[in-house]
């Protein structure tokens, strides 16, 4: 009865010096990368540039939810608007940046190719083209 | 007159088809991205010229800790390069299907980061598995912590039925996102300790994609960096 309250006295002694030992290495991990973070400095040509950033507000104006939860053939242009508003997020950010011209051309896409990753690439395709 | 109406015009085509000399790849030019409340574009240093300054300079650091990292984080995790981040920004990113995790303490975030990217510090996946904070940030990747189930129902799901093979006792990883996790490059050992963390949370390894180059690789390639607003 000894013996065995003897044996789990030192495998929890075991456990514990296991743990602390393993909280020291990280602990001491975390020391060492913390100290070569605090002179960390970027190049700073990489830095990005103001103009090539901008705010969302100002790019996409307000963005409000729709009704429409599903992609699939057949929809008329504020319902698919509404699709990509409700699904499709990061999409539409950059669909609402389009002018109507361009917003025609995605979705006469569309009606042609109900795929909603191949609509994100034309949304692309032609962000790109501006 | 005519020609100073037209003038704004002009800049406007101008600008638009001026080509970058410096592509990221044969057909693309750059990628947009949403980070925070910006939409940040990333291309590369157009100074053909230009040497690497600031830290990324640096090739010798002290080993332990900063040992270079072998290629795989984890069995069944994906490692990839540039171009397939690219493409996971414009797809996965985009959409809210996938999540870019900068896995580095806050003070290497807080000094720049890649554009898109998140921070979630690797110590958080070694958090106890009812830490309110690791519960908030497996929420935000997409798993959700699973109450308490029946031994039955544990059984079914082990045979494979009741989406079985996306559970375990603790996590449902059915809508899980896709991860990709990176940190300062190949001498760094901050995002393998993230992924080893997932992978012992027991997030599915072909949901998890390792960027091995991290910031160091970013850096020698000239690429957009961002430094966090907080």
């Amino acid at each position: 009865m000894q013996k065995r309250a003897l044996l789990s006295m030192a495998s929890l002694l075991f456990l514990c010096s296991a743990q602390i030992a393993y909280s020291q290495v990280n602990s001491s991990y975390i020391e060492t990368i913390e100290g070569e973070a605090s002179g960390m400095k970027l190049d700073a040509q990489t830095r990005v540039q103001p103009q090539k950033e901008a705010t969302l507000n100002e790019n996409f104006g307000k963005i409000e939810g729709g009704a429409i939860s599903d992609l699939s053939q057949g929809f008329t242009l504020e319902q698919f608007e509404d699709i990509l508003k409700n699904n499709y997020i990061g999409s539409y950010l950059f669909y609402k940046r389009l002018n109507d011209e361009q917003k025609l051309e995605v979705f006469s896409y569309y009606q042609s190719n109900p795929d909603p990753q191949k609509v994100r690439l034309k949304i692309l395709q032609v962000t790109k083209a501006q | 007159m005519i020609l100073r109406g037209l003038f704004p015009v002009l800049m406007i085509c101008f600008n638009s088809v001026q080509a970058l000399d410096v592509k990221l790849t044969q057909d693309k030019e750059f990628v947009e991205v949403i980070h925070g409340d910006k939409l940040v574009r990333i291309q590369r240093i157009q100074d053909q010229d230009h040497m690497l300054e600031g830290s990324f300079a640096k090739t010798s650091r002290k080993c332990p800790p900063f040992c270079i990292q072998p290629m795989s984080a984890g069995e069944g995790v994906r490692t990839v390069g540039q171009v397939e981040i690219f493409s996971f920004m414009e797809s996965e990113l985009l959409d809210g299907t996938g999540v870019i995790v900068d896995s580095r303490t806050p003070s290497w975030w807080k000094r720049g980061t890649i554009p898109g990217s998140i921070n979630i510090p690797f110590t958080t996946f070694t958090l106890e598995v009812n830490d309110p904070q690791l519960i908030e940030v497996m929420k935000s990747l997409g798993a959700k912590r699973r109450g308490e189930v029946s031994g039955f129902s544990r059984a079914i799901e082990q045979i494979g039925l009741m989406g079985g093979s996306q559970k375990n006792d603790e996590w449902d990883f059915t809508n899980a996102k896709n991860v990709l996790l990176w940190c300062n490059g190949m001498w760094c050992g901050q995002s393998p300790r993230a992924i080893r963390g997932l992978l012992e949370l027991g997030y599915p390894a072909d949901k998890i994609l390792y960027y091995r180059g991290g910031m160091q690789a970013w850096q020698s390639l000239g690429l957009t960096t961002i430094v966090p607003d907080n």
